[in-house]
């Protein structure tokens, strides 16, 4: 029986049909919600939940739980959007609810057709009756909008007198308080030769266009909600549930759109906790590691001099670029995978070609050890942050010419940029992090902490700023409110740079960060749990992970033995 | 040992190694300039910074006999000056946990 009832709210009528003829000869002929409401009552009398399992007795008013009138029309709603029109007539008639009363559908139909009195008309209503009004909605904003609409359609047809009446007789009134600006402008289409030129200066596509349809969903908001349902309801609450459910899911991997069928849960089993391979070529300590942005490659660089390029379905050691005098402590490719900017602490840096290792440009060098370096999502340039105070924060071109010195003001210790090109932030050595308008070149804003930090990174979205610090914590920030959201907390931090950054697929839900204490932490972005943390991953130190971009379920980790674990 | 980066001053007066230029102290910090080590002309200092403290041992010294450290600079571990961990006269009891560092083995750095 309970089957039956799941039927009920499945598109495929046909199916729940059957049972509805049972209850509707009940009541057969009733259209008006009244009469349907006092025979539901009259059933309640009785043993209500027992009738749920009778054919032919009336089903509860209430569908486990939820208001039965709100359930059915969200669903006619539904139907008539998915295109099942005549089906969603068939469950307005049976159930006796419509979508909207009699007077809104006229309302709809008069905006569309721009009947404007008549719409007027029905939303104050004759003899102060109209649509309900949601609460807060201002009567004068939606009056304005209507007769804009009007005095713009005149405009369109030419019929420039009508239209100077609107103006004069029924926008100006309305804006006796509020500032002439729009009044101002509205007049000055009066001057427009002809449609064209009035729909590029008011930037309004006619009545033609979708400026009705713009209309009615801009009115309907002011509407109250049980008497104009808003659009698409149902799309609205299933988003609100998918999303609920993947930001609750601690191993969430996967990049695919959840099914309704189920609760969301990814296993913790798909979940990368397994040491898949070692990789052992680079000597020396390892302090940096990055895939390339396509997934496809890997590079390493730290303590000895060389830099390993990895492939990364075959993990053999593809290339070794060596060039420089010591240490490289970060490399940087560039968004097409073609180069490679390394940084290394005798205050080179310079630009690989990472296919064949070939030197592309050597900077001049830099007074001070070069501490990292990003690139511009165009690839035709890159920034680069060092503790150089005089050349602390540049920006390049491929042919090594100095573009543009970012700032003299502090020293930088590490960089990240927005994939979306548009934040810069710079992170230096004093405990501060100064984050920086691209397009506009402008400093915007700063963060200031207390303890040193050793890394930064910007994820995927362009909307979170993730900074570790020594003090066993990394802070994440939303960068559009810049307020800081979530701490993590579990690794160590020291003296040592250890850095940490987003990962786990497109949607990039979890955090995760190297140790002083040679342990891999993953946490959960939004809420903060710890996820996973891989013991002894290295020793003594994780130095850097880096997660694929391309396979959620596959990071590398590097330490100062000289191992890079996959 | 991991990667690090070395500590950065500002002033307008620096005290840096004088083999690799890594900061090593403020000058305006100084204490005192009326000390003498093996090289000739040392200042005392509260801080220094990028430096690698050794060993600690017993010398006699002018003013008496001091537990001292010696420090290098951790970049080019080349010896900059040392530690006072104890002083055995009460008269030098000031010096214990500050640092001397010869001017010999110094430079300036802007």
């Amino acid at each position: 029986m309970r089957t039956d009832y799941l039927d009920n709210d499945n598109p495929h009528l046909p199916s729940s049909s059957s049972y509805r003829a049972g209850w509707t000869s009940s009541s057969n002929g009733s259209s008006s919600r009244q009469r349907i409401k006092t025979e539901n009552g009259n059933n309640n009398n009785e043993d209500m939940y027992s009738s749920v399992h009778l054919r032919g007795g009336a089903p509860p008013p209430d569908y486990f739980g939820h208001n039965r009138e709100e359930i059915t029309r969200i669903l006619i709603q539904a139907l008539d959007d998915l295109g099942y029109s005549s089906a969603a007539q068939i469950v307005s008639q049976q159930s006796g609810y419509e979508v909207e009363s009699p007077d809104v559908a006229a309302f709809r139909a008069a905006v569309l057709e721009g009947k404007w009195d008549r719409a007027e008309q029905l939303l104050w209503g004759a003899a102060g009756r109209g649509l309900v009004l949601a609460p807060g909605a201002d009567r004068n904003a939606m009056r304005f909008r209507l007769r804009q609409q009007k005095y713009l359609e005149l405009l369109e047809r030419r019929e420039t007198s009508k239209a100077l009446v609107v103006l004069r007789g029924e926008l100006t009134p309305l804006c006796k308080d509020s500032p002439s600006n729009i009044l101002s402008s509205l007049s000055r289409y009066l001057m427009c030769q002809d449609a064209d030129e009035l729909r590029s200066k008011a930037g309004w596509d006619g009545a033609g266009g979708l400026s009705r349809r713009r209309l009615l969903s801009q009115l309907s908001e002011c509407i109250s909600p049980s008497v104009m349902l808003p659009e698409r309801r149902l799309a609205v609450l299933l988003e609100t549930v998918k999303a609920n459910q993947i930001e609750k899911c601690l191993y969430h991997t996967t990049t695919d759109p959840p099914s309704l069928y189920s609760d969301h849960m990814c296993e913790r089993s798909r979940f990368p906790t397994e040491v898949m391979l070692e990789l052992d070529k680079q000597q020396g300590e390892v302090w940096q590691i990055k895939f390339s942005p396509s997934g496809d490659r890997l590079a390493t660089c730290g303590s000895a001099k060389g830099i390993c390029i990895w492939d990364t379905r075959t993990f053999n050691l593809v290339r070794v670029v060596n060039g420089h005098d010591t240490g490289v402590s970060n490399i940087a490719w560039s968004p097409d995978d073609s180069m490679l900017v390394s940084c290394s602490m005798d205050g080179q840096a310079k630009v690989w070609n990472s296919h064949t290792g070939e030197l592309v440009k050597a900077l001049e060098k830099f007074g001070e050890p070069v501490s990292s370096a990003v690139w511009l999502p165009d690839g035709q340039s890159f920034i680069t942050g060092s503790l150089d105070k005089h050349k602390s924060l540049c920006q390049w071109d491929l042919s090594g010419n100095l573009l543009y010195t970012w700032t003299r003001h502090h020293r930088t210790e590490d960089l990240a940029l927005s994939p979306d090109g548009r934040w810069l932030v710079a992170m230096d050595d004093q405990c501060a992090l100064h984050v920086y308008n691209v397009p506009t070149r402008e400093h915007d804003w700063d963060v200031y902490l207390e303890s040193r930090l050793t890394s930064v990174s910007v994820s995927q979205d362009s909307r979170w700023m993730l900074v570790n610090t020594v003090d066993d914590e990394a802070q994440l920030y939303e960068i559009e409110t810049r307020e800081m959201v979530q701490k993590y907390k579990g690794h160590s931090g020291g003296n040592m740079i250890i850095r940490a950054g987003f990962g786990g697929g497109a949607s990039e839900n979890f955090v995760i960060s190297g140790s002083e204490d040679g342990n891999v932490y993953i946490w959960h972005k939004t809420t903060g749990t710890l996820v996973h943390k891989g013991e002894g991953a290295h020793s003594p130190r994780v130095n850097s992970v880096s997660w694929n971009p391309r396979d959620p379920g596959m990071y590398a980790t590097c330490g100062d033995e000289g191992k890079v674990k996959v | 040992m991991g990667l690090t980066y070395n500590t950065y001053l500002n002033s307008d007066k620096i005290y840096g190694c004088k083999n690799c230029k890594a900061h090593l102290a403020n000058a305006h910090d100084i204490i005192s300039r009326n000390f003498r080590g093996q090289h000739g002309k040392a200042y005392l200092f509260n801080t220094v910074v990028n430096v690698e403290t050794g060993d600690p041992s017993e010398r006699n010294m002018t003013t008496g006999r001091h537990v001292v450290r010696d420090i290098q600079c951790r970049q080019c571990k080349d010896v900059v000056g040392w530690k006072y961990d104890r002083a055995y006269e009460s008269s030098e009891k000031y010096k214990e946990g500050k640092f001397i560092l010869e001017a010999e083995l110094l430079c300036n750095v802007t």
